[in-house]
């Protein structure tokens, strides 16, 4: 981008710049906003495109390997050895999210910073399984015959047909489940004890990571609101806010003070908008956030 | 969001949806809004941009012709309107005011890209407690970039008149600017802190 945009922007133009910046020809200018938008936004579309690309092209290189493979060893050993590799996909921070068609025609929606990965013979035999960590929205295929089950690192979920909302965050020991529909049975790794849900429930991981707490009548609107491009907060104090802020904006917030992080917000933060949430919330509570390097610091105003 | 949810909004805007219209609504406003206020470093001026593009799509919506998303024809729309409060912007004199004065100061550390929109927004709150004929004056000179012989007819007073106003009220501004940019730079009371707390601002005027 043209340098005096860029001075512009940031707020250190100086008064000869400025005059000069006048002058820019308007070609100029709409191409640096297009550019500018684009660096900006990326409509969750065409990610999704880059990356069902790069899914065609990873399981058509799978294919070729094995092939490649399989027929090297025939001659070699005439043993019958099949190598495939694992489909991943992975959402970065900044509100990137992603769309995962599986072989079964099951949907998978991924929030940032989350990941799904499965081999494509984990799709043949009469179990459907996938390995993942985040946050997603589970669109799975009915099926008579085959379970689908998820492995995330602190619980599996155990499905028919079914539409859920599965967050399992490793780094924060955090896993919890809103059913939709159909039923899951939904298991805790450390312990192996595991409930049935109904839908309309919601059930998160204890402190231990052995048991679950169940809810009932939780809005599911906010549980999924993260597909809408917002997060809705209800009550929640500053400390999960900025928890969810962190991952969602790969960022790091600390508290000047920690009975800031008892306060409570109500309200919507922008999905993909990182200072426009800190501003909201800067204006919600009379807070200053100041930014060094990685560190976003939240403090009253003095 | 998943393609097929996309596609769907947009079929179903084509159809007249206002359901399908307040979806798109509330998943590109927030970004269309950050990107105004990003170029035109007023709210203001965003939020009108943001509104404007909407009203746009839904009066053409039987005509869009995309059919996977939107994001590209919001820009398209957005865009037009933002060459012109852009250019509004970098030739507004009170942005060179902001320049001018920023300029002179040493540079902070921690520069927000949008103190600019917060420093206007004050200006604003500190016209407005001028005595209503000087706030006008100020304001048509200033904000809007009318010169004094369109002002007084605009206001039916004497171009004399206008010149007076004019002045006293510009070095008000002035003095105001000074120091509202020392102290916000040197983080002893921040743009917001002046714009949110209105009294702090009623303290600052009584005293000068």
């Amino acid at each position: 981008m043209n340098n005096l945009l860029k001075k512009y922007l940031s707020e250190r133009i100086n008064l000869e710049e400025l005059e000069n910046l006048r002058q820019i020809p308007e070609q100029e200018l709409s191409e640096s906003f297009k550019k500018d938008w684009d660096n900006f936004f990326t409509s969750p579309k065409e990610e999704q495109k880059s990356k069902r690309w790069r899914r065609v092209f990873l399981s058509s290189a799978a294919v070729l390997l094995s092939i490649l493979l399989f027929s090297t060893i025939l001659l070699w050993n005439r043993t019958n050895v099949l190598s495939s590799q694992d489909i991943v996909v992975t959402t970065g921070g900044s509100g990137e999210r992603a769309s995962v068609t599986l072989p079964d025609g099951s949907v998978i929606s991924l929030n940032s910073n989350s990941s799904l990965s499965y081999k494509p013979e984990d799709f043949t035999g009469d179990t459907r399984s996938v390995t993942f960590e985040g946050e997603g929205f589970f669109t799975i295929a009915k099926s008579d015959s085959k379970k689908f089950i998820v492995h995330t690192s602190l619980v599996s979920v155990n499905v028919k047909g079914t539409t859920f909302n599965l967050l399992s965050r490793e780094k924060d020991r955090a896993a919890s489940l809103y059913l939709e529909s159909g039923n899951v049975e939904f298991k805790s790794v450390a312990s192996g004890y595991s409930i049935d849900m109904k839908p309309g429930e919601f059930a998160s991981l204890d402190a231990d990571g052995t048991g679950f707490i169940r809810e009932e009548n939780k809005d599911s609107n906010l549980i999924t609101a993260w597909k809408q491009g917002e997060f809705i907060f209800i009550n929640q104090n500053l400390k999960e806010v900025a928890k969810y802020l962190e991952y969602n904006f790969n960022t790091n917030i600390e508290f000047e003070n920690p009975e800031l992080e008892s306060i409570p917000f109500t309200g919507t933060l922008p999905n993909s908008n990182l200072p426009e949430a800190i501003r909201i919330l800067e204006l919600s509570f009379g807070l200053q956030c100041t930014q060094k390097e990685n560190v976003i610091l939240f403090a009253t105003k003095k | 969001m998943e393609q097929s949810d996309e596609n769907k909004l947009i079929e179903a805007l084509k159809k007249g949806s206002k359901m399908a219209f307040t979806k798109l609504y509330a998943i590109y406003a927030p970004r269309i809004r950050a990107f105004s206020l990003r170029w035109t470093k007023n709210e203001i001026t965003a939020e009108d941009i943001t509104q404007e593009v909407f009203i746009r799509l839904w009066n053409e919506r039987e005509n869009i012709r995309q059919t996977n998303t939107v994001n590209s024809l919001l820009f398209t729309i957005a865009s037009h309107l933002l060459i012109n409060a852009f250019n509004k912007t970098i030739n507004s004199p009170v942005f060179e005011d902001y320049v001018r004065y920023v300029d002179t100061l040493p540079s902070s550390g921690n520069h927000d890209p949008l103190e600019y929109s917060n420093f206007l927004s004050s200006i604003k709150l500190f016209i407005d407690r001028m005595p209503p004929t000087r706030a006008k004056v100020v304001k048509l000179s200033k904000l809007e970039g009318f010169n004094n012989k369109e002002i007084a007819d605009i206001l039916s007073l004497k171009e004399q008149t206008v010149k007076n106003q004019l002045s006293i009220g510009v070095k008000e501004l002035r003095s105001f600017i000074k120091d509202f940019l020392s102290i916000v730079t040197t983080g002893v009371i921040t743009s917001s802190a002046l714009l949110e707390f209105p009294v702090l601002l009623q303290m600052y005027t009584s005293q000068s």
